[in-house]
């Protein structure tokens, strides 16, 4: 027995030698290829200029403190008050609204499907949905959004990120998605431009209040979403701009 | 005598996921978690408790030991010395462990479903799954490569697009250019 065991253990170191050899270059391969897939993305992580580190890190910081400290607990405060479908009922209203920026988007994108989708979406909704009250578009007709801004339109035309903003409150963003969000907000029937026939307020400040009432009412069905992320953070800054800069990259795609 | 040699055999290849199973196995095994999770939420089991059962499945698929290198990077990780490897591997294993156990939590009867594979190369597949509640969808996708002993392990994962794996890459090369590699390991002690 111990003979057969011997053997074995001498068979076994024979054929161990030759293997791990080729073992270990089919390894090296391995890692090579390895390398090569996350490369892309590696590479446009350093070289990428971050110009306003300093200052982004600092409003990372700020947007923290502020969402734990300031947001989080008056959401949570608002949702003590307010049944759950009636924050949702807002939630869906204020996403109605922005139909207009959906569909134009859409529609640069030559996403004439969605486009139509997100027309017949906003109809349904506005009439049998109680003025957008009720996603009945997506709880009955099972007609799902099809969220497009103007930063993804710039990215589907080829345009680059730019460099990363962390805007207040607002938090992640870039070169491009910033100038996004502006011209977003000319067709945002929402914000206060200009004295435009179709605005639904008469200056800034309020349409400033209604866009804080979104944010509030939009945390509150959110509530530790964003806690829970941030537990997976080693360093919250390299973190949320990686994370920012992988989902805009999946948007632009689809 | 004969019984050690009959163990060493079969110790060797207790588990193996072969191409071709790939989709089977991970369609039985997500619904076998979305049954725990459903009466873990009925009966009100901890989630220490649940985390266990599902990564007692999922454990054999999951290539832990070459995310924790990929996360690094084949550059960092050759000069460290194999302790210090080890006690990365030990760290970061047990970090991702940790992050899935802390969103069970947010379980609130989601469907999820595996949607079918598509084969990016000859060694890679991507298996894509939907999490699914009442309004929000989210993807996900289990990357999977092909081991040099034809088997296939599970190596990252991304939720949104976003690849788990990319997010520690970049965080870790952020940090290594602050701190030395003992003080990272300090850290994530720290925080485990």
């Amino acid at each position: 027995m111990r003979f057969l065991f011997f053997i074995f253990l001498t068979l076994a170191n024979i054929y161990a030698l030759p293997i791990s050899s080729t073992q270990q270059k089919a390894q090296v391969q391995m890692m090579d290829e390895f390398n090569n897939e996350y490369a892309a993305s590696d590479k446009s992580n350093k070289n990428e200029v971050d110009p306003l580190s300093g200052y982004n890190r600092v409003m990372t910081n700020f947007n923290d403190k502020f969402y734990t400290n300031i947001l989080e607990p008056t959401a949570k405060a608002y949702k003590a008050v307010m049944p759950k479908p009636l924050r949702k009922g807002l939630a869906n209203a204020f996403d109605n609204l922005m139909y207009p920026i959906r569909l134009l988007n859409n529609l640069l994108q030559l996403k004439f499907k969605n486009s139509f989708l997100e027309t017949q979406r906003f109809l349904l909704n506005s009439t049998i949905g109680l003025g957008g009250l009720i996603d009945v578009a997506n709880d009955n007709f099972h007609i799902k959004q099809h969220q497009e801004d103007f930063g993804q339109t710039l990215g589907f035309y080829g345009a680059g990120g730019g460099f990363y903003i962390v805007w207040p409150i607002l938090g992640p963003s870039n070169v491009r998605d910033t100038i996004g969000m502006i011209t977003d907000g000319l067709i945002n029937p929402m914000t206060y431009i200009e004295n435009r026939g179709y605005n639904f307020f008469d200056n800034s400040t309020e349409s400033l209040g209604v866009k804080v009432g979104e944010i509030v009412d939009y945390s509150s069905l959110h509530i530790g979403e964003y806690e829970e992320l941030k537990k997976d953070a080693i360093d919250l800054y390299p973190f949320l701009k990686n994370v920012y800069e992988q989902r805009r990259k999946k948007q632009i795609s689809e | 005598m004969k019984y050690l040699i009959v163990a060493l055999l079969i110790s060797i290849n207790v588990f193996a996921l072969s191409e071709n199973k790939i989709e089977s196995f991970m369609n039985t095994n997500i619904n076998k978690v979305v049954q725990i999770l459903k009466s873990g939420k009925e009966n009100n089991v901890s989630k220490e408790k649940l985390s266990k059962e599902i990564f007692k499945i999922f454990d054999p698929v999951f290539d832990y030991k070459l995310m924790a290198r990929l996360s690094l990077g084949s550059r960092v990780w050759r000069t460290l010395s194999q302790r210090q490897q080890k006690r990365f591997t030990t760290l970061f294993t047990n970090r991702l462990k940790k992050s899935y156990k802390n969103k069970l939590n947010m379980y609130n009867g989601q469907k999820i479903t595996v949607k079918g594979i598509k084969k990016v190369r000859s060694n890679r597949i991507h298996l894509l799954s939907e999490l699914k509640g009442k309004k929000e969808k989210y993807d996900i996708v289990y990357k999977f490569y092909e081991s040099n002993d034809k088997q296939w392990y599970i190596y990252d994962v991304s939720v949104l697009g976003v690849s788990i794996i990319q997010t520690y890459r970049s965080q870790f090369s952020d940090e290594l250019k602050k701190m030395s590699f003992d003080k990272l390991l300090k850290k994530l002690n720290k925080q485990s």
